[in-house]
């Protein structure tokens, strides 16, 4: 029968996937073993009389035998002091906002309509809340719940201390960690930065070091969170036996959008409250406890290319309000950049059965025939976890898409939207949390963190999970991951 | 000073901030934010209303506890509304209507075929309104002693409408003195519960803020539809006690005024009842009516009322509405029962009867007749009273306060005890029926001390000052 054949032909096909995927993998491996299966015979079959002779016939004196193991112990050396630190994740933490944070849709759309005039831009709000992806449950500032919203300096000030010394002291708890122990501070808060910066801030309020070194990132989106690791990383391999702390938050506060633009709106529905703190080390003894170990970072920037550089800008409208515009571009930008981020991070990432794969398609495409489709490499072969930042539901769609990924793998981005909203540069974390919540973070799995921000950038960080993360994990999903996962509906009838 | 008013919704009545022209006592700096449950109460949840509910969607209940300083931060004073409101989720949704069938738009739309209205339990939550005052709390207390009327600008002055959608169901008010005091004004849309569901609900609040756990009250079924009315045997008019608005209201929810009200407040110290209650001891006739303090002064207001309005309206002052309400829980703090949200007061009225000439008017009867009258009224279940003014309809705009002059028995009421914050009650509250029809509406409870009596009153404007002086005339001072 048809079907029949069809249905064998594919499980036939898959084994032979597998088959090729095992071999090319493995292929050293293969080559080994028959060759020393080889030598050993032919050693066995010389007997221990004629292996010493033929030591004796190299005619080795001391000075060889010194020089020998000079050498080795020479390029030993090197080699091991020009490997890269390792850098640890000893532990995380993220914040988890007060139930009087919570913003209902129907308290938002309320909201929205007795500030805004405008009946055209309330009914567009209400439109892209409905398809938005959020829930019931995510959180706004106390600065925002008033009408119409008070974006003061003061205000938002109070909102960064709350969420960021929360996250603080959440790791402390978790880790141990002493504040004169912090030798590193990167902070990065795209749209908020006042002086002193917030890096300032918080060394004032922890009596950090006065020989820290200190940086504060801002205005680089929201895929600043990975910058900061990079950065943090880089410093780790400078410094030894060095404590990092990284905090990746947004304010929300001053940026409340007041006019009506509708390409200015979408950040006013998606934008949420959040932060995460997270602590890097390169010290020895902290590879016993900590969770995960960074193996790559990649950056990609596309700023160069105009459309690229302008589909998140920061303006003014005709009325004088300040807002950020997306440009109706952003998804297709976003897909460029997501495929030159893996052209950097496939060869580093992917087994050698991909890489050849796409090799030869690659090489077929040039030579043979113009009109091949260029291989996706199957990236879930690679690693076992997904964090895709959850910059909007278009977004994980599109990347889900392009990375041929399962509903399974999406799944913390989704629910990390659904229930948190878009808390930009910490969002990353809420999905890792996510998934340890869930029990199915164990030891050896890889993880691919992707974020996208203004710019336009890509940057994906890959980390090894040392150690299997038993639940419950103390995390910000603890009250309810029970629920999770939801079906989250296209449209949601407000 | 005119409260600001945010775009969409009328004020109560138009000039009716009469505290607020007093120097000194105004209120100033509004600004606005909303509460919320602190968990999702669920998806596509309704609230069902039943007939007495929406018998009394025109009316609100003012209810206003001053507190003298120190007081409470704004951020203290929020924190246990978030639980509070996920134990009374219907009180945090939003109004809708039913769809009607398609007929409705033969008539020309509004008037007729208006749906049913509904709450559904969005979690939009209720409006916190944050004000100032340039007086102390002492100044306040002396002006109100003096004058009356002032609590009106302590709670916030909106009604439900013109968009049902985003008309909250409850304002909360928090007004800063300048000696440190402050006041908690409530303004509550009578739709959703009688004064006692209302006092239960407030008291919860501040259980949960001192600290004490606090139980859920019983809601109505959320799957329960009210029972569809059976039509009318014959076509009845409503009963005397309520009154069919002259224009349906649609969706503004405000008493279709011709007159300008203004709040009315009087104290009635414990003296002044017992020296009532023994000149009408001296004059009643029938001996087996138990006359309370709230037939005394209730009794009074009538007959300086009809005094005062004179024999023009000598007909429409024959009449008079009486509200009863039990507590809803059998006693403050919950002893055996459990709080109720729902409209369960009785309605009834009395009449003077026009028999015997002249005497007979309210305005020149006993003190003692009248509140023996009052004290034998005749009271339905509210929801009886429904049933007879909806006849079967889905729908109907009916004024229950003020339709005549309407006066409220409020006594059991523990109105100081039960707004207990950390262990300190209010100096001065006051409950009032706010959005009330001609004929005014007088609420009678205790005060501090639990003996003397607090009179809260929306009346017609130029009777305020009249009814005060012969109020004073009526009960003298004790020397």
């Amino acid at each position: 029968m048809p079907t029949g054949g069809v249905f064998s032909g594919s499980v036939n096909l898959k084994y032979v996937k597998l088959g090729y995927q095992y071999l090319v993998n493995h292929f050293l491996t293969l080559l080994l073993v028959p060759v020393m299966a080889a030598t050993a015979l032919e050693l066995a079959r010389l007997g221990p009389g004629e292996l010493l002779s033929l030591w004796r016939s190299l005619e080795l004196d001391l000075v060889h035998i010194l020089c020998s193991a000079f050498l080795v112990v020479f390029v030993g050396t090197v080699y091991v002091m020009s490997r890269p630190r390792p850098v640890y994740l000893v532990d995380y933490a993220c914040y988890k906002p007060p139930a009087s944070c919570r913003v209902p849709f129907a308290t938002f759309m309320e909201h929205t309509r007795l500030i805004s005039d405008d009946d055209k831009s309330v009914r567009f709000q209400t439109r892209i809340l409905e398809r938005s992806g959020l829930g019931e449950d995510t959180y706004l500032p106390p600065a925002n719940h008033y009408i119409p919203p008070n974006p003061s300096m003061e205000a938002s000030r109070a909102e960064a201390q709350l969420v960021i010394f929360s996250a603080i002291d959440d790791l402390v708890r978790r880790t141990g960690l002493k504040p004169k122990d912090i030798d590193i501070l990167v902070v990065n808060c795209s749209l908020f930065s006042p002086t002193p910066s917030l890096s300032a801030m918080i060394i004032n309020k922890y009596k950090l070091r006065s020989n820290i070194r200190s940086f504060n990132l801002s205005g680089m989106g929201c895929s600043a969170g990975l910058i900061s690791i990079d950065l943090a990383r880089d410093m780790l391999q400078v410094h030894p036996n060095s404590n990092a702390l990284v905090v990746s938050t947004e304010i929300i506060t001053p940026n409340f959008y007041q006019g009506s633009r509708r390409d200015m709106l979408l950040p006013n529905c998606l934008f949420r409250m959040g932060a995460a703190a997270i602590l890097l080390s390169n010290r020895r003894r902290e590879a016993r406890r900590a969770k995960y170990r960074l193996v790559h970072v990649v950056r990609t920037h596309k700023g160069a290319d105009d459309r690229a550089y302008r589909c998140v800008y920061q303006e003014e409208d005709d009325q004088g309000f300040s807002g950020i515009s997306l440009s109706k571009e952003l998804m297709a930008i976003a897909g460029d950049a997501l495929k030159s981020n893996i052209t950097t991070i496939g060869p580093l990432v992917l087994p050698m059965s991909e890489q050849l794969l796409f090799f030869f398609r690659l090489v077929g495409r040039k030579l043979i025939n113009k009109t091949w489709k260029p291989y996706i490499p199957d990236f879930k072969l690679a690693f076992e976890h997904f964090c895709i930042h959850a910059g909007g539901r278009a977004v994980i769609d599109e990347l889900q898409k392009n990375l041929q990924l399962s509903s399974r793998h999406v799944e913390a981005s989704r629910m990390t939207l659904h229930r948190f909203g878009n808390t930009s540069s910490s969002s990353l974390w809420y999905e890792l949390a996510y998934i340890e919540a869930k029990g199915r973070m164990r030891r050896g799995d890889r993880v691919w963190q992707i974020g996208f921000g203004s710019g336009f950038k890509c940057n994906s960080a890959v980390w090894k999970c040392l150690r299997s993360i038993k639940t419950p994990t103390n995390g910000p999903w603890d009250d309810c991951i029970h629920r999770y996962p939801v079906d989250v509906p296209e449209v949601v009838k407000l | 000073m005119v409260v600001e008013a945010v775009s969409g919704s009328p004020p109560l009545a138009v000039g009716g901030v009469a505290g607020g022209s007093s120097m000194g006592m105004a209120v100033h700096g509004h600004r606005l934010s909303t509460v919320v449950p602190s968990s999702v109460t669920g998806e596509e949840v309704n609230y069902e209303l039943a007939d007495a509910d929406l018998l009394h969607k025109l009316h609100y209940l003012r209810a206003v506890h001053v507190f003298r300083a120190p007081a409470f931060a704004i951020e203290a004073l929020k924190e246990p509304m978030f639980p509070w409101l996920d134990l009374y989720f219907p009180v945090s949704g939003r109004l809708r209507r039913r769809h009607q069938a398609a007929d409705a738009g033969a008539e020309g739309g509004k008037a007729v075929g208006l749906g049913r209205p509904y709450v559904r339990c969005n979690d939009c939550g209720v409006r916190i309104v944050e004000v100032a005052c340039d007086a102390t709390v002492e100044q306040w207390l002396q002006a109100e002693a003096e004058r009356g009327g002032l609590c009106k600008a302590l709670a916030y002055d909106k009604v439900i409408g013109p968009e049902l959608f985003f008309s909250p169901l409850l304002y909360v008010q928090v007004t800063s003195f300048k000696c440190g005091g402050m006041a908690l004004g409530f303004t509550w849309a009578h739709v959703i519960g009688d004064i006692p569901s209302a006092a239960a609900c407030f008291s919860t609040w501040a259980q949960l803020f001192s600290g004490k756990k606090a139980p859920a009250p019983t809601l109505r079924d959320p799957l329960a539809m009210p029972p569809p009315a059976a039509p009318p045997a014959s076509v009845a008019a409503p009963p005397p006690s309520v009154k069919a608005t002259a224009a349906p209201v649609g969706d503004d929810w405000a008493v279709p005024g011709t007159r300008d009200m203004v709040p009315f407040s009087f104290h009635v110290t414990e003296q002044q009842l017992q020296s009532l209650q023994l000149s009408a001891a001296k004059g009643h006739q029938q001996r087996h009516v138990v006359m309370g303090p709230f037939e005394l002064v209730s009794a009074v207001i009538w007959r300086a009322l009809a005094a005062i309005r004179g024999p023009e309206e000598e007909e429409a002052t024959r009449t008079v509405t009486v509200v009863r309400t039990e507590p809803a829980t059998p006693t403050p703090g919950g002893g055996g029962g459990r709080p109720v949200l729902a409209n369960e007061h009785r309605i009834g009225h009395v009449v003077v009867a026009s028999t015997g000439g002249s005497s007979s008017s309210p305005a020149t009867a006993d003190v003692s007749k009248l509140a023996a009258l009052l004290a034998g009224a005749h009271l339905d279940e509210a929801s009886a009273v429904a049933a007879a003014a909806f006849a079967g309809a889905e729908d109907a705009d009916v004024v229950v306060y003020g339709a005549n002059l309407t006066l409220v028995d409020a006594e059991a009421l523990e109105v100081y005890a039960g707004l207990e914050l950390a262990g300190r009650r209010p100096a001065h509250v006051e409950y009032a029926v706010d959005g009330v029809g001609d004929g005014g509406a007088a609420v009678v409870h205790r005060d501090g001390g639990g003996r003397g009596r607090t009179v809260a009153a929306v009346l017609r404007r130029g009777e305020a000052d009249r009814l005060r002086a012969a109020l004073r005339d009526a009960l003298p001072v004790a020397a």
